[in-house]
């Protein structure tokens, strides 16, 4: 009994790290797309002080299934989070990829069920453009780590990293370069981030999901956000720059990536929705196919 | 055995007196015709229960080959068994639910089932052509006695075919009589090995015509809708019940017997192949006829093609010339006579209910009359050959039987195989759009005591053959050796005994 | 336990059933019931009694004996109990179904299938599977027509295409019989797979007859597009049945002999690709195109019992594959996911048959925001979505997964690729159809629209927790598999109460829905911490400032219900789907115009004489021939 206890409290500490890291993760991100717009932009824990006045404030809620849907999705996302290995570290023993895949959706399916609970079309139609767009993005992806399945005979995300972890040469950066790249525009549309928002979608469709969302649900909302951040970014470090003996490291990394991401967020317009999965598919799912393909045949 | 002969004589007496009766006693002269299709029923029926051995019954005293003997067999016992069976059921149809007709009709069905029995008993070539001819005249007539213009075309087209293959079968009797000296079919049988090719393959292609016209395959069945369509549904019934049964068997004696000299290999004049023939004519005749029937909007008219391409798959079986494949062959005609009985007679209620043969307007009449739509699926079903009805043991042995025989008859089968699924589709197309939904309400059939009884009895049958083939397959085991050239129980031989050699 | 149990429970249900069609409908549907409950005992008493064997022998033919041969085998009793499962809660559910207003005729007819069904799980000879088989076709047939005419075009469709497939099994049978001698299903498969090294062609002709049969009857390409017309017409309640239990029938079929076969073919004989025999390799890469096209046509079509319908067709490909990589994973995956499809594809369609029964609304799109009103309704149809679409920690996670570890484990990425394509479509069009039917607006038509009555909101629970249980404790239904696995050659797997071992990880089902459990909960107290909430109307939304009233948009039309993926349909244009189907119809018309042809032939009296002489010419033809 007390093991159990011990790995719950464990747990519910990488819940609210996650969370934290996310939302540190977001505040530093809205500097660094300030800074390339020329402006200041707000302080680094600006995120924190807008989810914690979220949670202060009253909310509107339309019926009983917004409510189950949100804390689903929350709830989902965070038990996704428990999977992926952080820095060396997995409070379960397993952490397969697949596992961490196919958890992700628990947070759409929850997010996805409570906007669209809330009546409001903009909310509907925001939802069908994230699932269409994650049609073209999970493909390239999952060729992808197909690839690394092929090579370790493993699904696993922490033997993937632990493989990584004898100095530069050994990275999956330099072994899957093909796979790197697809993955990397990939990963552009899994954040949801320009070209590739059209969840969002903030001047077409009303913030999408988002329209109805207010006070605690808003909240919610921040923090699906900040721990899809922490998740994906991990999955990304894990996979392919070298997970990280050292929190520190594994923060630094991560944020590299994010870094990456809001660059090119901040320069980018959107793509149509059938554009942007076609060039999901047509740039990232030629780069995974080659990488496929290559890795089945001479891997 | 020796009663057999008033199989023949029986019917034929009794039609003589209705011309006579007819005019002053009109109902008892019909109630005679019924009783005395009755009475050849319980005879062949119990004949058949009574059978030890083949028969050769000498008329006359006439010994053949120059005198005409009857050949009492197996097959030839159950064949007639199915033929009287069927007559009775469509004359009790004509007699209670049908319209009222003049007693000569009845005299025709008599003359019919006498000619029927004939041709089925009868050990002369030139005693089958007699009955042919009668029973060809008697059909042109009842076919003729039908819905007016309809039936008059039937009937005229079925003549002009039928008197076609008359004249080639004359033709081959003549051929056959200059060289073998004799018209009795064993003694023919010999001959025809004597023969120069050449001719007996002019033989064998007259006979065959002759007989494929009255066997319903293609292309010399062009007869068949028109017929079918223009007579009354009893005669239908009739035809598809029992003209088939005697052509079937008239077919088998003449390839097996005839041809080729007891059942066994493959049948070859010179470079002739007889096999190939009854073989690829089978396997076309069901494909035009299941297509067509497909292809039918009018219901008599689809059961008809049905039956030719039921005809079509006994001819092929015909070909295969096995064990198994005997079986089969009486077990599908067996089954196939019981079924189209069934269908016949349902689908005659629907024609006078609904005012019209076109089964799309048939739509609910199931649902009005769930009797009769169940009774329509129960025939359907024992056409199609669906396990636990009748016709499954006859599809099924004939299946395995050219499974087993080695050459090309796979093709055959897979020909078949896929042509049944065609008429599973316009059989149960017709039987489901009787229990759908109509747009107005359908009448109620009116039906009498008869009808129900006989339908019961044919639906029965066709499910309890289905499920418990075996006091059949009792029967039905014995008939290869009877057939078979290679022992002395076979035909030829039990006929040369009977004539002293 | 008497071997007679195996003849009742295949002759009971038909003879209730005949019985039946005398009786009123609605005493018809209690006898339903019923008779499910006493084949539910019979199987669980008969859980432990596998090799009980009933047998009929007759001589038929004098070719030896024709058997009708009953037997428990562990694959046949597995199908067994999950079909009787779910039978029961279906008949449970049909009982409240078929009240006054919307009982149909179709009880007597399902008993004399369920009657079939039983048989074809317990006959271990072809003549005995032959007889239940075809008892089975023709009796849906009837149930999926219904009396409805538009309804019998889809039954007709797809009893042409089984009756296809039922012909080439009945070929392939007595091909069987007469290589081998023996009815017994179990002896020619062994003899068959010796067969592949000595007359190759012959067992590859054996085994692809049957395979054709099996692929018809699961509706794998080419076969692949009766279902979404037959769910589209068949009574609501009969759908469950036939999208959960009668697809299965093919694939009962393919783990019986085809799979097996070339699972004992001895190794070397066949060419192998990525680790399986060439013709599983195919098999493989059907299912995968039926897969997608299942997903696909899924995605974009308006109508939510034929979404459910392609829905069904996608899954069976997943079964497909799984069983094509020829492995005990595979196997034991393509069991899994057999048994989870059947309860979670039955709650899904139980659910719309109870919203069609409440509402009367046919149009699904023309639905909305029913899961206010009917919540039940709602969270069974909820979770069967998040087990169809794989979500963890349902069953459907499981059985994917295993899937996967299979493909993995034979280096199939390939085929995974196009899998899990199709597995991350299903997530679209599966939200598609929650959404459609119960999110968004109310339309105030159905504002007064109550729950699901008793009995069917009491069968959807269940069915909800057997959803839950297998995703959470694998083990209640993996433990069944070894026993099976074994029976056919196959290694074991590992598999514990909590856990599975693929073949590059293990995964601990409890755990993932223990810790679920813990982020709901910690999620849950944030909530609560939170400021309180008010509830507002549906309506109440923000609009712009507008008032969707003005432009008489109420909340039937303020509902994104219809065309629901349109802007992404160019995307998929270059896709031949509907190919096959022009292909069929092409194919019927042919006939029609060649009987039509043949008909004129006989029409014109004045042609009479030239038909006479013209056959006289094909007798010369046939006879000279070859």
């Amino acid at each position: 009994m007390n093991a159990h206890a011990l790995t719950a409290l464990k747990l519910t500490g990488i819940a609210f790290g996650a969370m934290s890291l996310g939302l540190l993760f977001m505040g530093l991100g809205r500097i660094v797309s300030a800074r390339i717009q020329r402006r200041i932009g707000p302080p680094f824990y600006q995120s924190f002080i807008d989810v914690i006045k979220c949670f202060t404030k009253t909310s509107i809620t339309h019926n009983f299934v917004m409510d189950l849907g949100i804390i689903m999705a929350l709830g989902g996302l965070i038990a996704t989070a428990f999977f992926v290995p952080f820095a060396n570290f997995s409070v379960l023993g397993s952490s397969s990829v697949v596992i961490v895949l196919y958890l992700m959706s628990i947070g759409y399916l929850g997010m996805a069920m409570g906007v669209s609970a809330s009546g409001n079309p903009n909310a509907t139609i925001g939802i069908s453009r994230a699932l269409a767009l994650m049609l073209g993005y999970k493909i390239p992806f999952v060729m992808v780590i197909m690839a690394m399945i092929l090579t370790y005979n493993s699904s696993d995300l922490l033997t993937y990293a632990l493989a990584q972890n004898h100095g530069f040469g050994s990275w999956h950066i330099f072994k899957y370069p093909l796979g790197f790249i697809a993955v990397e525009i990939a990963f552009q549309a899994m954040v949801g981030e320009k070209p590739y928002d059209h969840m969002i979608a903030p001047a077409e469709i009303a913030s999408g999901p988002m329209v109805e969302l207010s006070g605690k649900y808003l909240g919610i909302g921040f923090l699906l956000h900040a721990v899809q951040l922490y998740v994906e970014t991990g999955l990304i470090v894990n996979l392919f720059l070298g997970g990280a003996q050292t929190w520190y490291i594994m923060m630094v990394k991560m944020f590299a990536v994010y870094f990456t991401t809001m660059c090119i967020n901040a320069v980018m317009a959107r793509y149509r929705i059938e554009q942007g999965i076609r060039h999901l598919w047509i740039w990232a799912g030629s780069f995974a196919l080659l990488q496929l393909v290559y890795t089945r045949i001479w891997g | 055995m020796k009663y057999s002969i008033f199989l023949i004589v029986a019917p034929l007496a009794a039609a003589f007196t209705i011309p006579m009766l007819g005019t002053y006693l009109p109902r008892l002269s019909k109630l005679i015709a019924a009783l005395m299709l009755l009475a050849g029923t319980a005879l062949s029926a119990w004949l058949l229960t009574a059978y030890k051995a083949q028969t050769v019954i000498v008329i006359g005293g006439w010994m053949p080959p120059f005198g005409i003997s009857l050949h009492v067999d197996l097959l030839s016992l159950i064949s007639v068994t199915a033929v009287y069976g069927a007559t009775l059921m469509a004359t009790l149809y004509q007699l209670f639910d049908g319209q009222e007709k003049k007693p000569y009709f009845y005299m025709l069905i008599l003359l019919l089932t006498a000619a029927l029995n004939g041709m089925i008993l009868t050990g002369d070539l030139f005693n089958l052509f007699v009955f042919m001819e009668i029973a060809g005249i008697s059909s042109y007539a009842l076919i003729a006695s039908g819905n007016g213009a309809a039936g008059v075309r039937g009937a005229l087209k079925y003549m002009i075919v039928a008197s076609l293959a008359s004249v080639a079968y004359l033709a081959a009797i003549a051929i056959i009589y200059s060289t073998a000296g004799s018209l009795n079919m064993a003694t023919v049988a010999s001959g025809m090995r004597d023969l120069n090719p050449v001719v007996g393959a002019l033989v064998v292609l007259l006979i065959l015509a002759s007989v494929f016209t009255e066997m319903e395959i293609f292309p010399f069945n062009s007869w068949v809708p028109s017929a079918y369509q223009g007579a009354p549904s009893s005669v239908s019934a009739l035809l598809s019940g029992a003209v088939t049964v005697a052509a079937a068997y008239v077919a088998l004696r003449m390839s097996y017997i005839v041809f080729g000299q007891g059942m066994g290999d493959i049948i070859r004049y010179g470079k002739f192949n007889v096999t190939n023939i009854l073989f690829w004519l089978g396997v076309i005749t069901v494909i035009t006829g299941q297509a067509a029937a497909y292809a039918q909007a009018d219901a008599k008219k689809m059961l008809a093609l049905s039956s030719v391409a039921q005809m079509g798959i006994i001819l092929f079986a015909i070909s295969i010339a096995s064990d198994l494949a005997i079986y089969g062959i009486v077990f599908a005609v067996i089954a196939h006579s019981l079924s189209k009985l069934l269908l016949f007679m349902v689908t005659g209620k629907f024609v006078s209910a609904s005012g019209t043969s076109h089964w799309a307007k048939w739509k609910g009449l199931g649902r009005e009359n769930p009797l009769s739509g169940g009774l329509f699926l129960i025939g359907a079903l024992g056409i199609l050959g669906i396990p636990l009805f009748a016709g499954f043991w006859g599809k099924f042995s004939i299946i395995g039987a050219a499974f087993k025989a080695p050459g090309v008859s796979w093709i055959g089968v897979y020909i078949i195989l896929a042509a049944t699924v065609v008429e599973a589709v316009y059989f149960f197309r017709l039987a489901h759009l009787l229990f759908e939904e109509p747009e107005t309400k359908p009448v109620s059939i009116k039906s009498s005591i008869w009808f129900r009884i006989s339908t019961a009895l044919l639906a029965a049958a066709i499910i309890g053959i289905g499920v418990y083939p075996a006091p059949i397959d009792k029967k039905v085991r014995k008939i290869p050796t009877e057939l078979s050239s290679k022992n002395t129980e076979g035909y030829i031989s039990t006929a040369y005994r009977a004539m002293g050699r | 336990m008497s071997p007679l149990f195996l003849l009742l429970l295949v002759v009971m249900p038909v003879g209730f059933g005949l019985v039946s069609l005398a009786l009123p409908k609605r005493l018809s549907w209690f006898l339903f019931f019923f008779v499910n409950i006493l084949v539910l005992g019979v199987v669980f008493k008969l859980k432990s009694s596998t090799g009980l064997t009933w047998d009929l022998k007759f001589n038929l033919f004098s070719t030896g004996a024709v058997s009708l041969k009953l037997a428990v085998t562990h694959l046949g009793w597995f199908f067994l109990a999950i079909s009787s499962v779910a039978t029961i809660l279906f008949s449970m559910f049909s009982l409240d179904f078929n009240d006054r207003k919307h009982a149909t005729f179709a009880a007597p007819f399902w008993m004399i299938l369920i009657g079939a069904t039983n048989g074809i799980f317990l006959s271990q000879s072809w003549i005995a599977f032959f007889f239940a088989w075809e008892l089975m076709s023709w009796t849906s047939l009837l149930i999926i027509g219904h009396g409805k005419t538009p309804s019998f075009k889809a039954g007709i469709y797809y009893y042409a295409l089984s009756f296809f497939g039922t012909m080439a099994m009945m070929a392939g049978i007595w091909l069987l019989y007469h290589r081998t001698g023996s009815w017994d299903i179990a002896t020619t498969t062994l003899r068959i797979a010796a067969d592949f090294t000595t007359h190759r062609s012959f067992a590859m002709t054996v085994t692809a007859l049957f395979a054709v049969g099996f692929l018809a009857k699961s509706a794998l390409f080419p076969f692949h597009m009766w279902p979404q017309m037959a769910h589209a017409e068949a009574p609501d309640d009969f759908s469950a049945y036939l999208s959960g239990i009668m697809i299965k029938y093919g694939i009962y079929g393919l783990a019986l002999f085809v799979i097996p076969v070339f699972a004992m073919t001895p190794k070397g004989t066949m060419k192998i690709i990525s680790g399986v025999p060439w013709p599983m390799y195919a098999l493989a890469w059907i299912s995968a195109i039926t897969s997608v096209i299942g997903t696909v046509m899924a995605i974009f079509t308006n109508d939510m019992k034929r979404l459910m319908a392609w829905s069904t067709v996608a899954n069976v490909g997943y079964i497909g594959v799984a069983l094509s990589t020829n492995s005990s994973l595979g196997y034991a995956a393509a069991l899994f996911h057999t048994a989870n499809h059947m309860i979670f594809k039955g709650s899904i369609f139980a659910a719309l048959a109870a919203v069609k029964f409440r509402t009367g609304e046919r149009e699904m799109h023309k639905l909305g925001g029913l899961a206010y009103v009917m919540p039940i309704t709602f969270m069974t149809f909820l979770l069967g979505i998040i087990a169809a679409a794989g979500i963890p920690p349902l069953s459907g996670f499981n059985s994917k997964w295993m899937i996967f570890q299979a493909l993995f484990e034979k280096k199939m990425v390939f085929v995974a690729t196009v899998i899990f394509f199709s597995s991350t479509g299903a997530f679209l069009y599966l939200f598609r159809a929650l959404h459609t039917v119960f999110l968004g607006q109310l339309s105030p038509r159905f504002r007064h629209v109550k729950e699901a009555p008793m009995l069917m909101s009491f069968s959807m629970i269940i069915l909800m927790i057997l959803m839950l249980i297998p995703g959470i404790f694998p083990g209640t239904v993996t433990g069944f598999f070894n026993n099976i696995l074994a029976s056919f050659g196959f290694a074991p797997i590992k598999t514990t109460l909590n856990s599975m071992t693929g073949s590059t990880a293990s995964i601990n089902g409890t755990v993932i829905a223990a810790v679920f459990g813990l982020a709901v909960l910690i999620v849950f107290i944030m909530f609560l911490l939170g400021a309180r909430q008010h509830k507002v109307a549906m309506m109440d939304n923000y609009t712009c400032g507008e008032d969707p009233e003005d432009w008489k948009v109420g909340p039937e039309r303020y509902h994104y219900g219809y065309d629901f993926y349109q802007p992404i349909k160019p995307l998929f244009a270059w896709m031949p789907l509907g190919a096959v189907e022009k292909l069929y119809e092409t194919l019927r018309r042919s006939i029609e115009r060649f009987g039509n042809l043949v008909s004129s032939i006989s029409a014109d009296g004045s042609r009479l004489g030239w038909t006479f002489v013209i056959g006289i010419l094909i007798i010369i033809v046939t006879g000279v021939m070859k």
